[in-house]
């Protein structure tokens, strides 16, 4: 075949129509076409929407866990006795990550925000984990300078440090669920000053347990209870969390 | 391009605010009149997903509104909204931008781009908080159009803006609907009347009246009064 008939045959190949397709699979076509582009969208930018998040976050919720951070090294170089008083702090930390979270009903863009390609829903995972895990990690450091002057268990100083915290985002968490708590966001942190003021009480040098810095504290023989009630919470605060997205998703209530 | 409405209700406890409401929407501007209270602003939550339907079914082209590929082509001016108080208008479009899921560059050309055509490149790095009603509503209208919706849906868009406004914005939304759907809700005939090619009439969360009007159909306003009183 010469070169010219090869191109002919070529040509009447693009020109030549096909079979036409089912009609009756027009609308899977049609949805697989949109999701497909969507889906390699959406892939594509998950990555930047967390670190978009990251941007997002109000900077006084990085300088919370940060100024407890400071706390914890003054106390410990000033009055190293009161160091676990520092766990009295964290419900305050607790409050300010949860309000976070919620930002977008505090300022009335939930209703904007939920018909993004990233919704809110998204979004509040996104804070969620991405601050639950800095403060963890804030947390985490402090229980290791606590560990510098009380012998005990890494993992008791740090239930002792997220018990509060945890018992904060419960109740900060159960609050959103009824109307006055949706009414008033900043209403937990008054939930949160009552913990504080409470753990403040418990942990006192002359209160009930009142720990001398070089002896074994005196809950290190129920430190299994507290290491369990620490676990149970954390499951418990991701699970509250959850559900109220869940629910939040409806805003039935909102609109009632 | 299609927008179906199935036999869509929504109940809450003691209260039908839609009632078994179907309809299609095409490429073109379609007006959403009615009352306050009528459940327009409940019918277009459900569009967006938003809200769930008690019953019946919303789709494009085939896929349910709850579905995350349906937002990203969706536009969406609610009625009210706020603003992080931090946010600058430039801000606000680019934070919507990222959670449409658009790359940063893009993302910056278009914000620029849409600030010009509302008129709000001036006041653009100024805090929203200090906008007025009508700035507000035309940076809303800039974040609807960010992602070039095939699907947009304004709830009383022009609230807020002054006549010269509301010409500017009727030609808009004109231009945007030789491409996409809008559904434009409004109790103020005169914005709908020169720009929507299908009518929905809305009244105690039913459907009145639905279909097309010209302007050899006389004046929208005059029948929307008759259909009302009836």
């Amino acid at each position: 075949m010469t070169t010219e008939a090869k191109n002919r045959e070529l040509l009447l190949l693009f020109f030549e129509p096909d079979e036409k397709p089912d009609p009756a699979k027009k609308e899977a076509f049609l949805k697989n076409v949109m999701t497909g582009q969507i889906t390699r969208a959406t892939k594509k930018t998950l990555d930047q929407m967390l670190l978009t998040q990251i941007k997002y976050i109000r900077k006084t919720a990085w300088l919370a866990a940060l100024m407890i951070l400071l706390a914890a090294v003054l106390i410990t170089k000033g009055s190293p006795d009161s160091v676990l008083q520092i766990s009295a702090l964290t419900p305050l930390l607790a409050f300010v990550t949860e309000i976070e979270t919620r930002r977008s009903y505090a300022y009335g863009m939930a209703e904007l925000e939920m018909t993004t390609a990233f919704s809110l829903r998204s979004i509040r995972y996104a804070r969620f984990m991405i601050l639950g895990l800095f403060d963890l990690a804030v947390l985490s450091g402090i229980s290791l300078l606590i560990r510098k002057y009380i012998a005990i268990s890494a993992m008791l100083t740090l239930s002792c440090l997220l018990l509060p915290f945890l018992l904060t985002m419960t109740g900060a968490l159960l609050l959103e669920r009824t109307a006055f708590g949706r009414s008033h966001p900043y209403g937990s942190g008054v939930l949160a000053l009552l913990i504080a003021a409470g753990t403040e009480i418990l942990l006192l040098p002359a209160g009930p347990l009142a720990m001398p810095l070089n002896k074994t504290l005196i809950m290190q023989d129920y430190a299994w209870v507290l290491e369990i009630a620490t676990v149970l919470m954390l499951v418990t605060v991701i699970a509250l969390f959850c559900t109220n997205v869940k629910q939040e998703a409806e805003m039935t209530t909102l609109w009632n | 391009m299609e927008l179906r409405i199935d036999r869509v209700s929504k109940q809450y406890k003691n209260k039908i605010a839609v009632d078994r409401l179907s309809a299609t929407l095409h490429t073109g501007v379609t007006g959403l009149l009615g009352a306050n209270g009528a459940g327009k602003t409940t019918l277009m939550r459900m569009i967006c997903g938003v809200l769930t339907p008690t019953s019946g079914e919303i789709t494009y082209n085939g896929v349910p509104v709850s579905e995350e590929c349906y937002r990203s082509v969706l536009g969406y001016l609610p009625q009210e909204f706020g603003c992080y108080p931090e946010f600058s208008g430039r801000d606000f479009l680019l934070y919507f931008a990222a959670l449409k899921g658009m790359p940063r560059n893009e993302a910056e050309i278009r914000s620029e781009e849409l600030l010009e055509t509302v008129g709000l490149v001036d006041v653009s790095k100024k805090r929203v908080r200090t906008y007025s009603g009508g700035m507000k509503q035309r940076l809303g209208i800039a974040q609807a159009l960010l992602n070039r919706p095939q699907v947009l849906i304004l709830d009383e868009p022009t609230a807020g803006l002054d006549p010269m406004e509301r010409v500017r914005f009727r030609e808009l939304i004109g231009e945007i609907g030789k491409s996409s759907i809008v559904l434009l809700s409004t109790h103020i005939v005169s914005d709908v009347e020169h720009i929507a090619d299908h009518i929905l009439m809305m009244k105690g969360g039913q459907l009145l009246w639905q279909g097309e009007w010209k302007e050899s159909d006389g004046s929208l306003e005059e029948f929307y009064l008759r259909e009302f009183r009836e």
